[in-house]
């Protein structure tokens, strides 16, 4: 009886099971990828209508269309949703469908885990976007969450830690399970030097996830225990001091940012050797690069508290490491520059992608390091200048790179290309209008206009409204990304196994057909 | 494909002895934030930074009084919990020459339907002024009952320090009311 029972298991999981099943209680690594993916794309366009309320209501001085104190909720549930919720399940689903395929494993290595950590997600975003209607409405105090601010919200605030909680929860997991299956599951021969750069970025990436989520989640807790305990781990009435959550925060806080940008830098060091049809420039350096910024990101948390009250030695330090992290970063955008040295470039979607990161995060480079420097910090600091920096590095770093991965990868994981010319005006706009939407933020900072305020002087009403013309307009060009997934999703010219084909792109996930079989690598693969 | 996948798929090394090991480095970080307080408090109180207050031991008067010199001192209150308290300076300012004893008062409202305890936060701008601004009294050394709707005044009884530095003329001292539930009042 056992026997015909295991039999039976056997059979329906060689082929996915029928209708919801197959999603409920998935442990295939390629659906459990696609979970994370369809997830975060519906997360980049909830967050992303928050930013397009933001922007309208900042298209022009005075009050318009919202109050302020939902102003507030939506500065910070857009970060918080786009943060948590479309760029780390992003990586996350990437890596989930790529790992495997590119050291050669049939599935990630803790399969139910996986599963797991992945339908925390949505039951923790439900509880975060629920917080909209309760008495007293969403969190407004900002993604990082300081008190006392944050423990004078009503309903929300147990609500809030209590999905941080689960997201910290889940992506542990989905660390842990990131690492075991790149040291564990290597096909022979897949030595850890000849692993791809996705996956090395990512195995460091899942390093830091699992040593500064829990800080966060200390962190929280604390708030909590503050909050309905009457603990005073920041009260300064009852002897603690407030300033400690900022420097817990931030602990976790900057090496965060890192876990953002480092799949992205994995994305990039494979897109622009295969497009550029050389390998790619410094390989190893990459790693090492890679390994110091994981390293300086865990000194360096004081340069978000410069003006928070600090001694002048400690100011020194953080202004000191926070510009050497500038090196292994320069680094890597002088390989990637040089791998393209001489190389036979073609622009297709995922390189033209490549390309936009490559220009427009290194802008967010050079304002990160514009702020880095104290005295100049002291006049930057919450204002658009700090703005326009990280969303420089996010938008058209992170978020290209997660784009340039979705067209780089997509073809082999439907089996069918997509409209190209699609993905192209796609490109083209988002890259128009992501700068029409961030440069001038810069403008504004230097200008002096204080960030998370949902009305200012009239001054700054003209570059405002550009930037408002740009949020708008990059929104809407995401409307194309989501028309060219599902095209592609749904049909489309035959993609063949290696989809690259003129380009002959490397790799072990470009040996198996297009669409990648249901369970690949059943039987190791020869590495040579 | 060759032959029928497994239901698990195969491992390769054993994962048992990975995933303990990593998740007690989540473990440790974990445990890292809550060691972070004590570090902190540590740090903060070698540095001379952080709450200001528990660095302030009780120092001599100086009977010195420097009547060639004064100095405007401002008064701020700020009632942290919104709603709960009325809370001002009785005077906005007051022109004091320093080594002389001076009284001031605030004046707090419960304004709540019910009792209150109430811990006052000093602090003082500039900030390197601390060390020359003594509280001989202060409605901030303990927590503060209010019973329904009362209004009391709270007062504060100082000395500017006669070798206050010469370029400060003006020092700004302010007061955060927190509610202290927890607290008891004497
Ligand atoms: C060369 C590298 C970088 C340097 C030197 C740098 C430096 C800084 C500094 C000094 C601040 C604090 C500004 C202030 O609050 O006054 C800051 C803020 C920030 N940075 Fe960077 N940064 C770099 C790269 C990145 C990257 C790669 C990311 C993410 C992908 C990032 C994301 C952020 C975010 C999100 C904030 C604002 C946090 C907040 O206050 O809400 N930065 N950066
Ligand atoms: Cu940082």
């Amino acid at each position: 009886m056992a026997h015909a029972i295991d039999t039976a298991h056997d059979a329906h999981d060689a082929q996915p099971a029928a209708g919801i099943k197959r999603w409920l209680f998935a442990t295939n690594h390629k659906d459990i990828g696609t979970m994370y993916l369809v997830f975060s794309l519906i997360m980049f366009f909830v967050g992303g209508s928050m930013a397009m309320v933001i922007r309208a209501e900042l298209f022009e001085p005075g009050l318009q269309f919202v109050d302020p104190g939902f102003f507030n909720e939506m500065t910070t549930m857009h970060a918080l949703v786009m943060i948590f919720g479309a760029v780390m399940p992003a990586f996350v689903g990437l890596a989930n469908w790529m790992i495997p395929l590119q050291v050669g494993a049939p599935d990630m290595a803790l399969p139910r885990m996986n599963n797991f950590s992945f339908w925390l997600l949505p039951f923790a975003f439900t509880l975060l976007l629920s917080t909209l209607f309760v008495p007293g409405g969403a969190p407004a105090g900002g993604w990082t969450m300081y008190p006392p601010l944050v423990l004078q919200f009503g309903d929300s605030f147990p609500m809030l830690i209590f999905a941080v909680h689960l997201m910290g929860v889940s992506s542990i997991m989905g660390a842990i399970n990131v690492i075991v299956t790149i040291l564990n599951m290597r096909a022979p021969g897949m030595t850890l030097l000849k692993m791809p750069l996705f996956v090395w970025t990512w195995l460091i990436t899942a390093y830091l996830l699992i040593a500064v989520m829990p800080v966060l989640a200390g962190a929280v807790t604390m708030l909590l225990t503050d909050h309905f305990f009457h603990t005073s781990f920041f009260n300064a009435a009852g002897g603690g001091d407030p300033l400690m959550f900022e420097h817990i925060f931030w602990f976790f806080g900057h090496p965060e940012v890192y876990i953002m940008i480092l799949p992205a830098f994995g994305i990039i060091s494979e897109i622009i050797p295969t497009f550029s049809r050389k390998p790619l420039f410094g390989a190893t350096s990459m790693i090492y690069a890679t390994a110091s910024i994981a390293f300086l990101s865990f000194i360096v948390w004081g340069h978000h508290m410069f003006v928070d009250g600090m001694p002048l030695s400690a100011e020194m330090f953080f202004m000191l490491s926070t510009m050497l992290i500038a090196v292994p970063t320069g680094v890597k955008v002088f390989n990637w520059t040089a791998t393209m040295w001489r190389g036979s470039l073609s622009f297709e979607p995922p390189m033209l992608f490549a390309l936009g990161f490559l220009f427009m995060f290194t802008i967010g480079g050079f304002s990160g390091v514009m702020l880095a420097m104290v005295p100049a910090d002291f006049q930057y600091n919450q204002t658009y200048f700090v703005v326009a920096h990280f969303h420089y590095v996010l938008v058209p770093g992170a978020v290209f790179a997660i784009m340039g991965a979705v067209y780089y990868w997509i073809p082999k994981w439907t089996g069918h290309m997509y409209n190209m010319t699609l993905a192209k005006t796609h490109f083209w706009l988002s890259t128009i209008f992501v700068n029409v939407l961030f440069f001038p933020q810069h403008f504004l900072g230097l200008a002096g206009m204080p960030r998370r305020i949902p009305d200012y002087a009239v001054q700054f009403t003209d570059w405002n409204m550009v930037s408002s013309i740009g949020g708008f307009g990059f929104g809407l060009s995401q409307i194309l990304f989501a028309i060219a997934i599902i095209q592609c999703v749904r049909g489309g010219r035959k993609a063949s196994a290696m989809v690259w084909n003129d380009a002959a792109p490397t790799g072990l996930e470009w040996t198996i057909p297009s669409p990648a079989p249901y369970h690949s690598f059943t039987t190791a693969p020869e590495v040579h | 494909m060759d032959g029928p996948p497994r239901a698990a798929p195969p491992e390769r090394r054993p994962h048992r002895k990975l995933v303990t090991a990593l998740l007690i480095i989540a473990g440790g970080s974990f445990a890292l934030s809550w060691g972070l307080i004590p570090l902190y408090t540590v740090f903060s109180r070698d540095l001379g930074v952080g709450n200001a207050e528990s660095k302030e031991g009780p120092e001599a008067v100086h009977d010195r009084i420097d009547a060639s010199r004064t100095v405007t001192v401002e008064f701020i209150a700020y009632p942290a919990s919104v709603g709960n308290f009325d809370f001002r300076p009785q005077v906005a300012e007051m022109r004091v020459h320093p080594g002389a004893q001076y009284d001031v008062d605030f004046v707090a409202k419960n304004r709540t339907a019910g009792a209150l305890t109430a811990r006052a936060v000093p602090s003082l701008a500039p900030q390197d002024a601390w060390k020359y601004f003594h509280k001989m009294r202060c409605f901030c050394f303990d927590p503060q009952n209010f019973a329904v709707g009362e209004t009391r005044a709270l007062p504060v009884r100082f000395v500017v320090d006669p070798t206050l530095p010469v370029d400060i003329d003006r020092l700004s001292l302010s007061f955060t009311l927190y509610d202290a539930p927890q607290a008891v009042a004497h």
